[in-house]
This record gives C-alpha cells, structure tokens and sequence, in this order.
C-alpha cells in the first residue's frame, strides 16, 4: 500500500524560527487547500467522507522526463464509497502504454514491477509517490514539458472511470512537494 | 487667576525615559542572553540523542571504494569512484535513463541538495552516474539525461560485467532485467541509493529516495568535514 502520510521533519534548535514561520505558511496552505478541496489527501479523504463523494483522485503529477521514452505519473486516489474499487488499468493522453507499477527495495537492490489491479478498500486513500506506485508511461508519442496537461483515465472494476488532469512539473517540485504542499496543482475528478 | 506654575517635568521626565529605556535594555538584554544560553543547553542536550543525520541512512558495512573505471559521455575512462582529498567527497550512483521512478528523482533530489550549498562546497563533491544499462544509454543520450538533472554528474556506461564484478565486492546482487508486459521495453534492477565515499576510501552513508534538499544538504556539509566514526557509537 501506498504510505499515506509523512512524518514532518524536526528541525534543529537554531531553526526554530524558520520552522515556526514554515509552520504557520503550511497551516495556511492547508486552510486553503480544505476551502477549495483540492489539497492534501488527508483533506480529500475528508471532504470524501462527509460529501460521500465517490472516488477522487487529486494531486496528479508528471515529473517532466529527461528521458522522453519514459515517464511516471503520481497522483492520490480517494475511495469515498462504502465498497472496495479496483483499479484495473489506466490511460493517458500522453501516448504510449500506460500501467500502474511497484518500485521496491530487495536486498537494496531497486526494483520495478507492474503492480496488478489494486483495489482501495471502501473509506481508504491510496498515495502513488516517487519510490512506490506510480503510473508508468512507456513511450509516450507526446513531449512532456513543464507546463504542460495531460488527461489521466483511471478504469476501475465495473466500467467505472474517473478522469483527471496531471500537470507536467520540474523533477524537484516533486522531491520537495512530495505531500502535495508543492507547486503541483491538483485537479479534483469524480467517478462517473 | 495665575496659571499654575509650569511643572518642571522636562528634565526628570527625560530621566525617567531614559531609567525605562536602560531597563528595558537590560532586561531585554538578560532574555536574549538567557534564551541564548538556554538554546545552547538544547543544542547540546540534543545533540547526544539526535540522529546525526537528517537525511543520510548510516549503511551497517561501510561500502569500500570500487577500483571500476569506464568510459565517461565523453569516451574518456573515469573512476566510478575516487578516493576523495581531505575536504572533499566523492558521490556514487547506479541507475539507467529509461528508469521512470526511481532514478530521476533520486536524481533531481540529489542535484537539489547541491544547489543549496555555497559554491565553494559544491565544487568539492564529485557525482557520478553508472549506469546499468550500457545497451540503451548511449553516451550521448546519458549525457543529456544528465545535464537535465545536473550538468557536473558525470555519467559513466561500463560493461554490465564489470559492474557486476564491483557490485558483488559492495555486497549487493548482480543487475537484472525483467521485460515491461505490453512494451518492448525492460526494467534494470540497481543499487538503491546515492553513496558518498569520504576520505577514509569507504561509504559509510547513502541517500535513499527522495528527501529535502535543505537536508541533505545539511548531511553533506556535515560528511565533507570527514567521517567521524564517533557519529555511529
């Protein structure tokens, strides 16, 4: 399963004044993020659970690839029904043949594997991140540039879609946004 | 009626302000040095049971350095690791462009970290990319992957044996490839992280993953004062 949260880094004492400042522009981020129900999965799940909304996925993003063979698409889906889904295959605008993949960790060794159809039991989040699942595009026809949109379909169990918007973002806006409290934006969709 | 006589508030009062203003600064003063003192009582205290690391993975068996040298993006032969002059550190990292997850933001981690040290730091660590994937990474192309992330990572493409033979003597498996269903393309299996070799000629810590840049860093300011092995005690 996806890791659904990260810890906050402690910060060392002489920092304690950059912290607080970060703190309260985080809290501030998270305020508007809740108000306009695109922030952060634990938001999403919440906005889910009282709106009894279907399945969203939010925060998708595209990593702009340095190699144009290959890219990978993040992004948190949000299963607000009362039954599990599954996942069974995902499509692109990008091009290409896209699958949701695993990487993981054997003996140090990094290793990357498609991941089967998932299911996302009822009430859950499931986070795709950098180290994780991830959509992977194998040779997308289209150029990914920062900036750029490109339409998600994500095909669940039962002829159920939900289609969103990745945003095509630096490598780094990753690295440093990977909780979503980055510049990636997030566009909210619901099942149909 | 005579006015009432003026009160001569102008000298003691300028006394009193300045009586307020002087113990104001003194009291001001005592905070700001207590707060100091106390601040640098938790910096010690802390320092003790804090990790030393904010980011770095301390590996349970220093990696020794490779004695592996192969061509660079430029077909010259390069150390995939040198053993770095006092003061300096030498990066490692093996990994292959069509690695969609894994590699670019371990890349894109790393050449962030980089960016937030003073130029005089970052002129004394030494990134290099091995791939393990000599077949599609052609020189060129590694070079523009590379440049993408970092434009001083130097890329390196040995023969996948070779590499094979150094990764046994750091301890980790022998590279694999498993095919991508449904694409002509394939998977490469490697080392997970980004090693740092100090001037002693081991790499006693890796980065694993993505982290904040401001963290590693922190962990590499830390690492180019040298290994100190009081630090895993």
């Amino acid at each position: 399963m996806g890791r659904l949260a990260r810890q906050p880094r402690r910060r060392s004492p002489r920092r304690t004044s950059t912290s607080l400042v970060v703190a309260l522009v985080l809290v501030g981020l998270a305020a508007a993020g809740c108000g306009s129900g695109s922030g952060t999965s634990d938001s999403a799940t919440t906005v889910a659970a009282h709106a009894g909304a279907g399945i969203r996925v939010t925060n998708a993003r595209i990593p702009a690839p340095a190699n144009p063979d290959t890219a990978a698409v993040y992004l948190t889906i949000t299963n607000g029904t009362d039954h599990d889904v599954v996942l069974e295959s995902v499509t692109t605008t990008a091009g290409g043949h896209a699958e949701v993949h695993r990487s993981s960790d054997e003996n140090g060794m990094a290793t990357m594997a498609p991941a089967g159809p998932m299911t996302v039991d009822a009430g859950a989040t499931l986070v795709l991140e950098p180290g994780g699942y991830h959509v992977m595009v194998m040779n997308p026809t289209r150029s990914l540039q920062v900036g750029d949109h490109v339409s998600v379909t994500l095909h669940f169990r039962g002829a159920q879609k939900v289609v969103t918007t990745a945003r095509v973002v630096a490598p780094s806006d990753v690295v440093a946004g990977g909780d979503g409290h980055g510049d990636a934006e997030s566009d909210d969709a619901h099942g149909h | 009626m005579t006015p009432p006589p003026a009160r001569p508030v102008t000298r003691p009062g300028l006394r009193r302000g300045l009586w307020i203003a002087s113990v104001v600064v003194i009291v001001i003063s005592a905070i700001a040095i207590t707060v100091a003192v106390r601040r640098g009582a938790d910096d010690g205290g802390r320092r003790a049971s804090d990790p030393v690391f904010r980011a770095a993975t301390v590996m349970p068996d220093p990696l020794p350095l490779p004695t592996q040298a192969a061509p660079d993006t430029a077909g010259v032969s390069t150390p995939l690791a040198t053993r770095p002059d006092a003061g300096h550190l030498s990066l490692l990292y093996f990994g292959y462009t069509h690695c969609p997850d894994v590699c670019p933001l371990d890349m894109a981690s790393l050449a962030a970290a980089l960016e937030e040290l003073p130029e005089a730091q970052r002129a004394k660590i030494r990134v290099v990319f091995a791939s393990v994937d000599p077949e599609r990474d052609e020189p060129a192309a590694l070079e523009r992957w590379l440049a993408a992330y970092d434009p001083t990572f130097i890329g390196v493409t040995p023969p996948l044996a070779e590499t094979n033979a150094t990764l046994a003597k750091l301890g980790y498996a022998a590279v694999t490839t498993e095919p991508i269903p449904g694409s002509d393309g394939y998977a490469v299996s490697h080392p997970a992280g980004v090693y740092v070799y100090t001037p002693d000629g081991r790499a006693h810590v890796a980065f694993f993953g993505t982290n904040a840049p401001t963290d590693v860093a922190d962990d590499l300011t830390r690492l180019l004062g040298g290994w100190d092995p009081s630090w895993v005690d």
